[in-house]
């Protein structure tokens, strides 16, 4: 197991590496803009593809069963559960990030809603006025400059880049919740609750990503598109603003 | 005759700035409408899905420049080539390609509130921030981008959490559009409109 996380640790820094903050000309098509964005598409369509079909015939059944079993306020709570685990992780992102806000933001959630939201799964920090907001170290390295370097389809994980990969990986070694339960021996529970979110997520997201694809001419490109934009928001708090789309059109 | 071309020319620009110029207080009164619009199509019973559609359909006629979100997705290249007959009969499909689109994202109403919080003026566009705060939800963010078109403000993009509405059709159709140009584009979207209602999220 230690020698796989390794394996991949290693990988992803010689390919962070390479990675450089994109600077898009001005002028370059969309066509020229996506290759530049996705070198490896042919390879991520494939990934994208397995995904699909993963999804199909086991997440999405998953995720309409554990609709049909656990009514909402239970689902509710387990999404606050596991989110409420992520709060450490978030305040030493910030903190290395050098938001002391969300530093304190995110350590006063996780003392509020383990102790009166009960172990997390009441999420009374929100309604006290302490909004979430989750930080990983995809967005540290962002914030240290660090490109995005090219788009890339996980297999399982699904969309990301190779700087947010690497951010993943980081996330499975050094998050302290991750550290407690491998040094504790129970690093099953970790998969269990990857899984858990993964179907969590998929159940809320039933319907809007069945008819996103119903409704996409190339869903692999909408899913793309969706991804960098969101990301890019996240990292930046502000949208993607390098190419105005409207350039063409804006002397008639 | 000189100083007469100069001064017609500065009148002329003062002029044009002024019919096509955008406030802040117009625009945002204008995203309010749409926001108190939207509720309205929210409010209507899942199940008269006909009327959510036609509702959605009006308010995309009456608030966004339809022909000019299309004409900058399909490219200043292939628009150019494009025969005014074809740009036009693209629009109209495009047009219920977005109405199925976001009929089939909207939920239904509960209890969402609509806020516009500011708005900034860049170059000649309005960018009205707005939230939709909902006691199930998460808060979302939509920024309006609004332009004076012809003396008529019109929405030419929206961005919801930072995700263009534009942009991400523009990546959605770019394979199609390489590959099959835009009649490969209007047939697979003509296809796509006509397959039955999706279920919403809700329902």
């Amino acid at each position: 197991m230690k020698l796989i996380i390794n394996a991949f640790i290693l990988i992803s820094f010689f390919l962070l590496v390479n990675c450089s903050a994109h600077n898009h000309s001005v002028n370059e098509s969309v066509a020229e803009k996506n290759e530049k964005q996705d070198p490896w598409e042919g390879f991520n369509r494939g990934t994208f593809a397995f995904n699909k079909f993963f999804d199909k015939y086991l997440l999405a059944p998953l995720a309409k069963g554990y609709r049909v079993i656990l009514p909402n306020e239970v689902r509710t709570g387990v999404r606050n559960f596991f989110s409420n685990l992520k709060e450490p992780w978030t305040s030493i992102n910030s903190a290395l990030q050098g938001d002391l806000n969300n530093t304190g933001n995110s350590i006063a959630r996780f003392c509020l809603n383990t102790t009166i939201g009960i172990l997390g799964l009441f999420d009374v920090a929100t309604q006290l006025g302490f909004e979430k907001q989750k930080e990983d170290f995809g967005q540290t390295l962002a914030v240290y400059g660090v490109g995005s370097g090219p788009y890339l389809v996980l297999p399982l994980l699904g969309p990301s880049t190779v700087r947010d990969a690497v951010g993943q990986v980081a996330g499975f070694v050094a998050d302290p919740v991750t550290v407690a339960l491998n040094r504790e021996g129970k690093e099953n529970w970790i998969w269990i609750g990857t899984a858990v979110k993964g179907i969590d997520f998929r159940e809320q997201n039933l319907e809007k990503i069945d008819n996103l694809e119903a409704t996409s001419v190339d869903f692999y490109a909408t899913v793309r598109s969706l991804y960098l934009e969101r990301r890019n928001r996240m990292i930046t708090n502000q949208a993607a603003d390098d190419q105005d789309p409207f350039q063409d059109f804006d002397v008639e | 005759m000189k100083k007469i071309v100069i001064f017609f020319s500065f009148f002329m620009f003062l002029f044009s700035n002024l019919l096509f110029s955008i406030s802040e207080d117009d625009a945002n009164e204008f995203v309010v409408d749409i926001g108190n619009q939207a509720i309205k199509i929210l409010k209507i019973p899942v199940d008269d899905k006909e009327k959510r559609k036609k509702e959605l359909q009006n308010l995309l006629q009456q608030k966004f420049d339809m022909p000019f979100i299309a004409k900058v997705i399909l490219g200043k290249k292939i628009y150019k080539e494009t025969p005014k007959e074809k740009f036009d009969k693209f629009t109209k499909i495009f047009e219920l390609h977005i109405v199925k689109v976001y009929s089939s994202q909207l939920g239904t109403y509960k209890g969402q509130k609509f806020t516009v919080n500011n708005t900034e003026i860049k170059k000649k566009d309005a960018f009205v921030y707005s939230t939709i705060e909902s006691p199930d939800y998460p808060t979302t963010n939509i920024v309006w981008r609004v332009r004076n078109r012809e003396s008529d403000l019109k929405v030419i993009d929206m961005q919801v959490e930072g995700v263009s509405l534009l942009r991400t059709k523009r990546n959605d159709f770019e394979m199609v559009l390489n590959s099959q140009g835009i009649d490969g584009l209007i047939a697979t979207l003509n296809t796509m409109n006509q397959l039955p209602d999706l279920k919403i999220p809700g329902e």
